[in-house]
């Protein structure tokens, strides 16, 4: 079976000597094409440093990484610049986005580091079909300072889906978020996976990972997987 | 081409802290570039009487008493006796140079709100004192023969009012008649001389315009204002003492000036001595002025990219590079540096002061960038995400 991306025995380790601290101590993990996993723990255990190494944010200190079969550890920062473009979208809690923009100009950052360039025509599609997607479209020439928290997330989400990638990572997408704007979210989230969008997401919240396929819990820089009930 | 998009929306959206920071650099380069324009004028008056150090060199004192002088100035036959006393200082063929002019009140050369001073210097002048043109040429051999239309240099600030080859009238300052003159070049900025006689003054030639006079022929010379003023302009390069004596002695027998010769050493020691301090002086200030400029720039930068880091995390998620990041803040700061360079370049003009000063901005720019950059680069992408949540 192949898999989008695939992570064997991959640890990071931080400082040196005595403050040495190791936040990922041999971590496995395969993700396949529509999953939708939530990596569930308590803060410190781990969960973030390992979204940071599958988004190719930071480098694992030892392990195996690859993406589509392809070793991560040989890759040049150029060619990881163009897969955090193109083949990874990331959600973060506090939305990430600028605040003087506006939602189109929000939304079309990524554009700007694209490999393959667009035209305006197809920018212009790509963004309005986004925004009908999740439902803001009205929305398009607002600064995203003047919007809702469940807006500005649906923004997010929205910047994250332009250049069509094929994962989402999620860390905390509705941690600054109500109980009823955060089932809004998921729901978003969801629906995306059910069209094939593979969806990872980083939550101590239970009713989050509720909504995923597939959970594990991060402890002590060790993933487990949960089996169902 | 998107980095400087990003780069100018930068600037615009820190616009009081990049305004700041680019009228400082105005000031920076505008200081800069006098304060070096003024150091190299300096240090070539100070190389040409360096040449002079050493080598005997005398300049006539002049000890005619007032009431002798106003008898000479109203007897006509004094022109002609002055012609024949400068025909002979030119026959015993010591090697001398002579500058002199008018300036000030009642300057009858008034172009574009500018008082045009009127200088005349010898050939000799200008063997010693290195001066540099912008456009056109220098004088030759044969301008410092007399001809019908006068070959003249324009000094700098009046660059704008005058074109090489064309031809104007000037009036002169010791005849008063109208003379044709044609510009033969553009003098650099700050192009000036030393003027030993009176050792204080550093003359400067950007408002004036610079006649040839062939010393060796003083009976071209008609007014007696001229050949008076050509006489005690004279600084004779000489060791012969004999000959110096023999001119004296011309003088008296002309019944002309009381003259009497003095070696220029002491004026001239006294002239490197205070030269030198006001280059050491100018150089002070302009390292003082670009320590701070500097030290202002490197703030105002760092407080720009901590309130970018944000952003700057923002398009790392979205695919951006450290490289990309880091272009994105040399453009902005190359930005404000080109455009902060232009004042100097518009008020300065083409000289070897702007092309240090264009030099300068460069270096300043890397070593501005040095700390932010650093800094940038040192920090790691989770980092830079978490110290902007």
């Amino acid at each position: 079976m192949s898999y989008l991306f695939e992570l064997s025995g991959v640890t990071k380790t931080f400082g040196k000597g005595d403050t040495k601290l190791h936040a990922l101590n041999g971590v496995d993990l395969a993700v396949s094409q529509g999953e939708m996993l939530a990596i569930k723990g308590v803060s410190g255990s781990g969960k973030s440093t390992l979204l940071n190494i599958i988004g190719l944010l930071t480098d694992a200190t030892k392990g195996e990484y690859l993406i589509r079969g392809k070793q991560v550890s040989l890759m040049s920062t150029k060619k990881k610049a163009q897969i955090r473009n193109a083949f990874f979208g990331f959600v973060v809690q506090d939305f990430a986005l600028v605040e003087k923009l506006t939602v189109k100009q929000n939304i079309a950052i990524p554009f700007a580091y694209r490999q393959y360039k667009l035209s305006s025509k197809e920018k212009r599609r790509r963004i309005e079909g986004v925004l009908e997607e999740l439902g803001i479209s009205e929305k398009i020439n607002v600064p995203v300072q003047k919007l809702s928290g469940g807006q500005r997330q649906r923004v997010a989400i929205a910047r994250a889906l332009i250049n069509e990638p094929s994962v989402i990572l999620a860390d905390e997408p509705t941690g600054a978020l109500d109980t009823s704007t955060t089932e809004d979210i998921m729901g978003v989230l969801k629906s995306l996976n059910e069209k094939g969008k593979t969806i990872i997401t980083i939550t101590h919240d239970h009713l989050v990972a509720a909504h995923c396929n597939t959970r594990m819990t991060m402890s002590d820089g060790r993933l487990y997987e949960e089996k169902p009930a | 081409m998107q980095q400087i998009r990003f780069a100018l929306f930068d600037i615009l959206r820190n616009l009081r802290v990049n305004t700041f920071f680019f009228l400082q650099m105005i000031a920076v380069f505008l200081i800069f570039s006098y304060s070096l324009g003024s150091i190299l004028a300096l240090s070539d008056g100070l190389r040409s009487l360096e040449s002079l150090r050493g080598a005997e060199a005398y300049m006539m004192r002049d000890s005619t008493t007032p009431e002798r002088e106003n008898q000479l100035f109203s007897d006509p036959e004094t022109v002609p006796k002055l012609q024949e006393f400068y025909d002979y200082i030119a026959s015993a063929s010591v090697k001398q140079y002579a500058i002199w002019g008018y300036d000030g009140f009642g300057n009858p050369n008034v172009v574009g709100g500018i008082a045009i001073n009127q200088r005349t210097a010898s050939k000799g002048f200008f063997d010693l004192f290195k001066l540099r043109v912008i456009e056109g040429r220098m004088f030759d051999a044969k301008d410092f023969e007399k001809c019908e239309v006068t070959p003249v240099l324009i000094g700098y600030s009046l660059r704008d009012e005058f074109e090489v080859g064309s031809t104007y009238d000037f009036m002169d300052g010791g005849t008063g008649q109208e003379t044709s003159c044609v510009v033969v070049g553009i003098l650099e900025n700050n192009a000036s001389y030393p003027d030993i006689r009176n050792p204080m003054h550093l003359i400067s030639l950007n408002n004036a315009y610079l006649k040839p006079f062939d010393v060796f022929s003083g009976s071209s010379l008609e007014s007696l204002t001229d050949l008076d003023m050509a006489l005690s302009s004279t600084i004779f390069l000489t060791g012969d003492l004999d000959t110096l004596r023999s001119i004296e002695e011309k003088s008296a027998e002309l019944d002309l000036f009381s003259i009497r010769f003095e070696t220029v050493e002491s004026n001239l020691e006294y002239f490197i001595d205070i030269v030198t301090k006001v280059v050491v002086y100018q150089l002070l200030t302009s390292a003082i002025i670009l320590l701070f400029g500097a030290v202002g720039m490197v703030a105002a930068l760092l407080a720009t990219q901590k309130k970018n880091m944000r952003e700057y995390s923002i398009h790392i998620l979205c695919g951006a590079r450290m490289v990309d990041i880091s272009l994105r803040l040399t453009i902005q700061v190359a930005l404000i540096f080109a455009l902060a360079l232009l004042p100097t370049l518009i008020v300065f003009g083409l000289s070897l002061a702007n092309a240090y000063t264009i030099l300068l901005a460069l270096i300043l720019c890397v070593l501005v960038l040095v700390v932010p950059l650093w800094r940038l680069n040192s920090t790691s992408i989770p980092t830079m995400i978490r110290i902007s949540e």
